[in-house]
């Protein structure tokens, strides 16, 4: 029993000489200057110019990983003492323990940190996981937090990327590619057609001019699918951009007596 | 000559050559650091600060005296300088020629003035029913090729950001080109822009030419014409870059030898004084006439009445302009939303709206637009001329600013 005894004395200083008031500052520090960054980082991204703001949004967990790391690097020589193989006693324990009971937190751990350098999203980014379409509010250090278009708050772990596919709609830039379709019985003129649609997306005010704007069609058996295909200023107006096209097109195209199909299915072939 | 002086200032240039007026670095950071060490002033600024608050604006009346409306005859004739022998040559390289300058640039009442004195005709826009309503009978009296050029001087008039109304330009210019008929259009900047990158139908113009804007001298030149034309007998004094003034003891003739003196110029070479408040003018409005025109009037005080009660102003007028460092440019109203941006992009591209128009094309309730051109004619950012909104050449300055800072500038100038 005694060689063990002064085994554990030797990795750990004494009770007395852990500075207990010290650590106890330092993580409740930490806990508020994570807590701060938060909230002022997207804060004061918002009062930059739309360009600068994406490029700040992304660093938030940057920031965050930073802080606690230097917490870490603080708090351990307090309570080790500071020798080789005590540290190496010390992490090569605590990884075992931690390896096997929070195996899947530190998958998402380890995909959170490989998701900060491949960066298949970032802060402000329109994806889509696992079926779950929002724009990324949150990158935590475990997961992600989606705020979807219904406003729901969703919470993806990071470990989504090992096998899974993102599809990423902006990608970190502010212009993100949206589309409106509009679905005709057949019997009308397609270039007329595509014309007044064409048009249609080149007169709304969101519309970002300097991007390609397409129409495109598709031939079904039940009529003939358009699709508008432009960029608004913002993706953010994503919405408010198809709902105008929408309003607009449909609005377009009763003027000339072109009917709309009132298909109540479409099968996944053809959607 | 006035008239020589006053053609060098009118210039239409290729694109390539356009250029904008621009203030020197070193003014600029004089600029800065005087806004920054404006809390140090000496006694002497706090006075001069004082009595400049004791001025008033100049009434109506009297501005209409020191700075009458624009003539544009000179520049009418520039044009048809820039066209040569287009005019005469009966199978040209284009059709068409186009003019463009910016909101403000007044190229529709140049072009006009262009038509009339040489008697070409001008062909008469649409109705808004007309571009709404798919309705294309208005081209119908363009069934024959004229021999002298037709002139539209305002292509906005033919336009209208709407599904229905784009066929009309395009359709316009296939029956111009069809029945080769010379046409000269005048465009602003904004629709132009949008003729380029939405529609694509730059390469159906032909030769394109911009309004250069006017530096600092040309402003000068271009007003000291224009008064002179008023023909008053007007004494115009500046106040210094420092903002000394010293109205009520000066009479007139000792302002200009007061204005001077501060900048230890020659008295006699006295164009050299109010060359700072022209070269800012310059470069605030971009060196666009009627904005340097809406601001330069509006940059005139006068004593209060009150106050001075040993002048007598109405026999010898004096009118001072504000010191350049003070020029107000009207702000846009605060929070600027998305929707007012939008209105402000189709108003600039149209070159006025009415509120019927404004409804349809921007799909939103008149009570909502009613609201937001409220707010915007209450910051004089925007006012009425027969129903038709438009945007004060006054306020464009600050209205390009705010939509090039959110991405939606769409100005080809």
């Amino acid at each position: 029993m005694t060689p063990i005894m002064n085994d554990s004395e030797q990795i750990f200083r004494e009770l007395n000489q852990i500075p207990v008031l010290y650590i106890v500052f330092l993580i409740a520090f930490s806990i508020l200057l994570n807590s701060l960054t938060k909230r002022m980082v997207p804060a004061f991204a918002e009062m930059l110019p739309p360009g600068f703001k994406h490029f700040l949004l992304p660093m938030t967990p940057l920031f965050q990983l930073l802080i606690t790391i230097v917490t870490l690097l603080l708090l351990i020589p307090t309570v080790v003492k500071p020798s080789i193989q005590n540290f190496v006693a010390i992490f090569g324990a605590v990884g075992l323990a931690l390896g096997f009971a929070f195996k899947d937190f530190a998958s998402s751990l380890i995909a959170g940190v490989v998701a900060l350098y491949e960066q298949p999203y970032r802060v402000g980014d329109r994806v889509s996981i696992n079926g779950i379409y929002g724009e990324v509010q949150a990158i935590n250090l475990r997961s992600l937090r989606l705020v979807t278009l219904d406003d729901n708050a969703v919470t993806i772990p990071h470990s989504c990327i090992w096998n899974g596919s993102i599809q990423n709609a902006n990608d970190g830039s502010r212009e993100q590619q949206c589309a409106a379709d509009f679905y005709l019985l057949p019997g009308h003129d397609p270039r007329l057609v595509r014309r007044i649609l064409l048009d249609t997306a080149l007169t709304s005010p969101y519309t970002k001019l300097s991007r390609p704007v397409k129409v495109g069609l598709s031939e079904f058996s039940w009529g003939t699918r358009y699709r508008i295909r432009a960029y608004p200023y913002d993706g953010r107006d994503e919405l408010a951009f198809i709902t105008d096209l929408t309003i607009r097109g449909k609005a377009a195209l009763i003027t000339f007596g072109i009917k709309f199909s009132a298909v109540s299915f479409v099968n996944s072939a053809g959607s | 000559m006035p008239e020589d002086k006053e053609q060098q200032i009118w210039k239409f240039v290729s694109p390539a050559e356009f250029s904008l007026p621009f203030e020197p670095v070193i003014k600029k950071a004089h600029s800065f650091f005087a806004f920054s060490l404006r809390w140090f002033e000496r006694p002497k600024d706090k006075q001069d600060r004082e009595i400049s608050s004791r001025l008033v604006k100049v009434p109506m009346a009297l501005i209409e005296k020191v700075v009458p409306s624009l003539d544009y005859k000179v520049p009418a004739a520039e044009i048809c300088a820039n066209l040569g022998s287009w005019l005469e040559t009966t199978v040209p390289d284009s059709y068409f020629r186009v003019f463009v300058a910016p909101y403000g640039g007044a190229i529709g009442s140049i072009l006009t003035v262009t038509a009339q004195n040489n008697h070409f005709l001008i062909l008469d826009p649409p109705s808004y029913e007309d571009l709404i309503g798919n309705n294309f009978s208005w081209m119908d009296k363009l069934s024959a090729s004229a021999p002298e050029p037709i002139v539209v001087p305002q292509l906005e008039k033919f336009f209208l950001r709407h599904s229905n109304g784009l066929e009309h330009l395009r359709r316009l210019l296939a029956k111009l080109h069809q029945n080769k008929q010379k046409c000269i259009f005048g465009c602003n900047s904004w629709l132009w822009q949008y003729l380029e990158s939405a529609m694509q139908l730059r390469g159906s113009f032909g030769r394109c030419y911009f309004l250069q804007s006017m530096s600092g001298a040309n402003l000068q030149t271009l007003f000291a014409v224009q008064s002179q034309h008023s023909g008053e007998n007007f004494v115009f004094s500046r106040q210094p870059d420092n903002g000394a003034i010293n109205l009520l003891q000066l009479s007139a003739s000792e302002c200009i030898e007061f204005s001077s003196s501060q900048n230890g110029k020659n008295k006699e070479n006295s164009t050299d004084v109010i060359t700072d408040f022209f070269n800012k003018l310059a470069v605030d409005s971009r060196g666009i006439p009627l904005v340097a025109w809406a601001i330069y009037r509006s940059s005139f005080k006068v004593p209060d009445e009150q106050e001075n009660k040993d002048e007598t102003p109405k026999q010898r007028p004096v009118a001072l302009l504000e010191r350049s460092t003070a020029i107000m440019i009207p702000r846009l109203p605060l929070p600027v939303t998305q929707k007012i941006a939008f209105l402000l992009v189709f108003l600039l591209q149209h070159d006025g709206l009415t509120l019927d128009a404004i409804a349809e094309i921007l799909i939103m309730d008149k009570a909502q637009i009613l609201g937001l051109l409220g707010l915007l004619k209450e910051s004089e950012t925007i006012f009425a001329e027969n129903d038709v909104w438009k945007i004060n050449w006054q306020s464009y300055p600050a209205v390009r600013s705010f939509l090039a800072e959110n991405d939606f500038l769409l100005d080809a100038m």
